[in-house]
């Protein structure tokens, strides 16, 4: 492979991974379950700094699909810091350090976000730049509990920064590209486990997972990308004493559009749009829109 | 991407505005009826707004208790004051406290009813003991 090729394909391949809809989780509180930055290209480690802004335009979508909204919406911020490494031929480690911020009627809470732990394998190599078979890297996940839970907030959900459960999870990333254009999949499903947390409340949640598809065209040290995030939960049953609260699944989609710059092969950056009004059919959630900004460093081997 | 794109166009969100006035009766019935019934205890509750609450301000209810005896509906206290937990079920989180106090028998008046976000929400009258939930009756309300 000639040497401006090789970058063009090492630029593809690191800002597909680049998903930037994993900063945008359900708007209003807590947060969807998802995993650490992924080395898909030919490097050793890989660092990404993401900011994101989110305002909240619709505060709750009931189970019948009414959109609630409000003139005071809630804006969250969400500073995302991602590491990962190599640490044997073609196993990896990462981790996922979230510090989120929520304000609204001029009150702001900020704190330490779900910490997320990555393990991956590349199970399908591209050595051989296959015209047809992807280039494939499975995952394991394990969420800690570190953010606060929605349940547990005195205001409303505004304090909370994740969903202060334990969660594993499994999932897998595909891509491809043919000349200039690309492609790329990725799914994650996850399990999270029963708690009880300060407030006395037991919560006994289930599965949830994330779909993404998306696409773009790269020209000389530019990608123009959009990719589309289908994020499901199940039901958070919540109880205490003879109370309980069935819960109701939650499901919401978020589109994204972003424009990438590479400064060099070891530099990156990604300017993303984000909407999560515009696709699926949304159901007990809250709805954001609001900008990204992602600067990755990368390590070669 | 021709298919990845015509998926995403085949997936629009199709919005539909609820209105956001509040619900909830705003003066309590003549004959003490039962619009939310205690799981444990069996007894009767009827509530009204007295200051329905804003996007921006707390409003304030009140409720009273009836035991029904044959056909017959007695003011009747619990061994402790009722806590008022807003609760939004769809979205699995709570807004912040309320205050309840006692007016007279079977009468309570709750302040600080604050809605943090628009949309379907229970009203969750409760008695606590030990810290858990002994008895409850939940309405139903839109704001």
């Amino acid at each position: 492979m000639k040497p401006s090729y090789q970058l063009l394909f090492n630029f593809i391949i690191t800002l597909l991974i680049l998903n930037p809809s994993k900063a945008c989780a359900a708007a209003c509180c807590g947060g969807s379950a998802s995993s650490s930055a992924l080395i898909t290209g030919d490097h050793k480690a890989i660092f990404n700094a993401l900011y994101s802004w989110t305002d909240v335009i619709v505060d709750s979508v009931d189970g019948s699909g009414y959109w609630y909204t409000s003139t005071e919406h809630q804006k969250v911020q969400n500073l995302r810091l991602e590491a990962s490494h190599i640490f044997w031929d073609r196993f990896q480690a990462g981790l996922s350090l979230p510090i989120i911020s929520r304000q609204k009627f001029s009150e702001t809470y900020t704190g330490l976000g779900d910490i997320v732990g990555t393990m991956g394998y590349e199970y399908l190599p591209d050595w051989d730049y296959n015209p047809y078979r992807p280039h494939g890297v499975g995952f394991l996940t394990l969420t800690l509990p570190t953010g606060k839970s929605k349940v547990d907030s005195s205001v409303g959900g505004l304090d909370s920064r994740g969903n202060g459960l334990w969660a594993f999870g499994v999932g897998s990333f595909l891509n491809k590209s043919w000349s200039s254009w690309d492609v790329v999949q990725s799914i994650e499903v996850h399990r999270s486990f029963q708690r009880t947390v300060t407030s006395g409340l037991t919560l006994k949640p289930g599965f949830g997972g994330n779909l993404m598809l998306g696409g773009g065209y790269s020209w000389g040290n530019y990608r123009l990308g959009s990719g589309l995030t289908w994020t499901y939960e199940d039901a958070i049953e919540i109880s205490q004493g003879i109370s309980t609260s069935t819960g109701s699944p939650e499901r919401y989609a978020t589109f994204s559009f972003m424009l990438s710059y590479l400064w060099s092969d070891a530099w990156s950056g990604t300017l993303s749009y984000l909407d999560q009004t515009l696709f699926g059919e949304p159901s007990n959630t809250s709805l954001g829109r609001g900008f990204s900004v992602q600067i990755q460093h990368r390590f070669s081997r | 991407m021709i298919v990845f794109f015509i998926f995403e166009a085949l997936s629009c969100a199709r919005p539909k505005y609820a209105d956001t006035l509040s619900s909830g009766p705003e003066q309590l019935s003549e004959k003490p009826s039962c619009d939310a019934q205690f799981i444990q205890s069996g007894y009767c509750l009827n509530w009204a707004w007295i200051k329905k609450p804003t996007s921006t301000e707390a409003g304030s209810l009140f409720f009273k208790v009836y035991k029904k005896d044959n056909s017959e509906f007695l003011l009747t206290d619990f061994t402790t004051i009722p806590y008022l937990e807003l609760w939004m079920p769809s979205m699995g989180h709570g807004s912040s406290p309320t205050q309840t106090s006692r007016t007279d028998l079977g009468t309570y008046l709750t302040e600080k009813v604050f809605f943090v976000m628009p949309g379907q929400w229970e009203i969750k009258f409760q008695i606590k003991e030990n810290n858990q939930i002994a008895d409850e009756a939940v309405v139903s309300i839109t704001i």
